[in-house]
């Protein structure tokens, strides 16, 4: 009987604790109470690093607007979930998010696997989800209230193509990481490549892939080598890129590296160390800019995260909050489908530069050609990256 | 059973029942969801690590196979649900039939390790047998289930009651082994396999038996998990996904029905609870587990089976040679 009894208080314990947190039937959509905004990332687990960053970027553009006065004279206040980069665990938090009526709009789910699968209870629901991470091509596609401020796996992809050419590479390997995300960046690819058939000399000779959390790449550096490659493009995140290179550039110091956005970050440099010179990326926002409006915010993110310096996908997280907060001043109000539709009409200028969105929602902006020098990320001197479509049509 | 029990049962299913009536947010629904598929879960474990007394930790395979089985065939075929989540338990016994074939002779740490590679060869083929499963890109949009042209969602409490009515089912299932020659059987092998197989049981028989049966259970988890959130990939069925399931039996206490209910209600729910302490959650978590373990070692609910050996109507017993009940109960 004891145990019966433990059986059933523990069972209420837990349905009172999560009614506890339960949806409130009132919708504060135009109240004078806060405007409340949810931010969703992996704070532990593998991808922690990213997730505590664009924190920092949410927290900063929600303390400078609430110190600017608020919007519509309204306090702003950030909802906080940890998804631990899981699509099952998303997959609650989203149906916590919808359900909680005072939230107008999300930020964040890191990968784009979990994002999609998040986005399309955002979807159903009517909530606009922001995503400055996610990459994948189909992720924006999924509906109306899907957004996006990142460049597409697309435009990086064939970006990195472009570099590739201009650096003047002939032999060419490509290191992709297995998952979602780096089959679609290499479909991506496959695809600039057989835009371009003819008219470069350019040639794919090696293929290799690797599994998240590998260290040692020594099998895949064997491979690149036989082939001759003079240039490999590698699409994974830092934490790979950066071992990757300490190992390569042991063996080999002729070849050129070049990577995606999501590499370019100044824990690259700390990585890699002198590994990293010479690596290339398409990339956004340059930390040392001269820009008053970009030195602002790094400034200002430096000192609110205790030191650490934003990469660009912090900045695009920062601009999101920062436009979602715009059409709610716009419009007038805090109401989902309004801040919606706003979205689509406004243009915003951000720290990584100006943006609008097209009509599935991702963001429409340019990229600028990284290269990495004196432990520096510098802005190339010799070359500037174009619109793909101008690319090809100077060849 | 006594009155008792019996009645609190039916007051909680009752509670269950009418509990989506009150009204639940679709966030709660979601969790009480889970709760009932890992309760399953556990149930299926149960047979295998409670009753039997082996470990396994490559549970989240045959969870996984279900899922992909049922998950495929309606997304290609568009088949019925009740028809895949079949296929899906089907398949899930084969291949846990087939490996329990060559894994009856171990035991103990072997027989967990074993699984636990299996639990990963899974995730692997699941990932790289792209033409199949879509790699890691996983099953999109999984259709909801449907029965004579009305679907379960969330929004009519469908899919509540859906995995409601399967876990009363997994309940009667294991209540019906616990009290069967098999169930008797197992926690003989549990006792002492020497002297069971001595008893006249056959051991790899029985093995077999359980393991299948515990596979086939999990595969019917998965179709339903698959049909419930309408996503899966390779990352939902991870060894995390394993250690849960066992933890799940152990937490709640090896051999106990009501024990695999509740160590699936407080471990699925506490991460959720927990979500106040941002970042520190899985820590706290993790010191929960091992105070409760420090102070219950055989588990909330566990300890030895108080279930009395009642004799077959036809052996007549003479007046004083057995206590009221006999001893055969076991653990």
């Amino acid at each position: 009987m004891k145990k019966w009894f433990a059986l059933l208080l523990a069972v209420v314990l837990a349905c009172s604790a999560l009614a506890g947190c339960g949806s409130k039937e009132t919708s504060g959509d135009d109240g004078d109470g806060p405007i409340k905004i949810a931010y969703s990332g992996p704070m532990t687990g593998d991808n922690a690093e990213y997730g505590l960053l664009f924190q920092n970027a949410v927290e900063l553009a929600v303390k400078q607007a609430n110190d600017a006065g608020g919007v519509l004279g309204r306090e702003v206040e950030v909802v906080e979930f940890d998804d631990k980069n899981s699509s099952e665990e998303a997959g609650s938090i989203a149906e916590k998010i919808v359900g909680d009526e005072d939230i107008v709009a999300v930020f964040g789910h890191f990968a784009s696997g979990v994002a999609m699968t998040a986005a399309q209870i955002y979807q159903e629901a009517g909530v606009v989800l922001l995503s400055a991470s996610a990459s994948h091509v189909d992720y924006s596609s999924i509906g109306d209230y899907i957004f996006r401020n990142n460049v597409t796996q697309d435009v990086e992809a064939y970006n990195c193509l472009q570099i590739a050419v201009g650096s003047g590479v002939k032999k060419l390997g490509m290191l992709k990481l297995k998952t979602d995300w780096g089959e679609s960046a290499e479909n991506s690819f496959m695809a600039a490549l057989e835009e371009i058939e003819g008219k470069s000399d350019i040639e794919l000779v090696a293929v290799e892939e690797f599994v998240d959390g590998t260290t040692d790449f020594s099998s895949n550096i064997t491979k690149f080598e036989e082939a001759g490659c003079d240039g490999i493009v590698v699409f994974g995140m830092y934490g790979s890129l950066g071992p990757f290179a300490k190992q390569f550039r042991q063996f080999n110091t002729e070849t050129l590296l070049i990577s995606v956005g999501s590499s370019y970050t100044p824990e690259l440099i700390d990585l890699a160390g002198d590994a990293a010179e010479g690596i290339m990326f398409p990339g956004g926002m340059n930390p040392d800019s001269t820009d008053p409006k970009v030195k602002e915010f790094v400034d200002a993110y430096t000192e609110y995260s205790g030191g650490k310096e934003p990469e660009n996908m912090s900045a695009q997280t920062y601009e999101n909050v920062q436009m979602v907060l715009q059409a709610i001043e716009n419009v007038g109000s805090a109401d989902r489908e309004a801040i919606k539709d706003e979205l689509y009409n406004m243009t915003f200028e951000g720290v990584t530069g100006t943006i609008s969105f097209n009509e599935i929602g991702d963001a429409v902006k340019t990229q600028v050609w990284y290269v990495v020098k004196d432990g520096q990320f510098v802005e190339s001197e010799d070359h500037k990256l174009v619109l793909w479509d101008d690319f090809v049509a100077s060849l | 059973m006594d009155k008792r029990d019996k009645i609190i049962w039916l007051v909680l299913l009752a509670a269950l029942i009418v509990l989506p009536a009150v009204g639940l947010s679709r966030y709660l629904q979601r969790v009480i969801s889970l709760i009932f598929i890992y309760s399953m879960l556990g149930l299926s474990l149960n047979i295998v690590t409670g009753y039997m007394g082996q470990i396994s930790l490559g549970h989240a395979a045959f969870y996984a196979i279900g899922a992909y089985t049922s998950g495929l065939l309606s997304e290609h075929f568009g088949l019925n649900f009740l028809l895949t989540c079949v296929c899906g338990i089907i398949m899930a016994g084969i291949i846990g039939w087939l490996f329990s074939i060559p894994t009856t002779k171990l035991s103990g740490t072997y027989l967990a390790i074993i699984t636990m590679g299996f639990g990963e060869i899974v995730k692997v083929v699941i990932v790289n047998w792209e033409s199949l499963t879509h790699g890691t890109y996983g099953l999109q949009r999984i259709a909801k289930p449907e029965f004579f042209g009305f679907q379960l969602n969330t929004t009519n409490n469908g899919l509540y009651y859906l995995c409601l009515i399967f876990l009363v089912i997994f309940v009667l299932l294991c209540i019906a082994i616990e009290r069967s020659k098999l169930g008797r059987s197992l926690r003989a092998i549990k006792d002492d396999p020497l002297a069971a197989s001595l008893m006249g049981v056959e051991i790899n028989h029985y093995k077999r038996m359980a393991f299948t049966i515990s596979t086939a259970m999990a595969g019917c988890c998965g179709a339903l998990y698959a049909h419930l959130s309408g996503y899966v990939d390779a990352n939902s069925f991870n060894s995390d996904v394993s250690t849960l399931i066992l933890s799940i039996v152990i937490f709640g206490g090896m051999g106990s029905i009501k024990g695999m209910l509740l160590g699936a209600a407080v471990l699925v729910s506490f991460p959720e609870v927990l979500r106040f302490v941002a970042v520190y959650r899985f820590v706290v978590y993790g010191l929960i587990l091992i105070v409760m373990m420090v102070f219950r070692t055989d588990g909330i609910l566990g300890g030895p089976s108080k279930r009395p050996y009642v004799f077959p109507r036809f052996v007549k017993l003479e007046k004083g040679e057995v206590t009221k009940n006999g001893t055969a109960g076991g653990k």
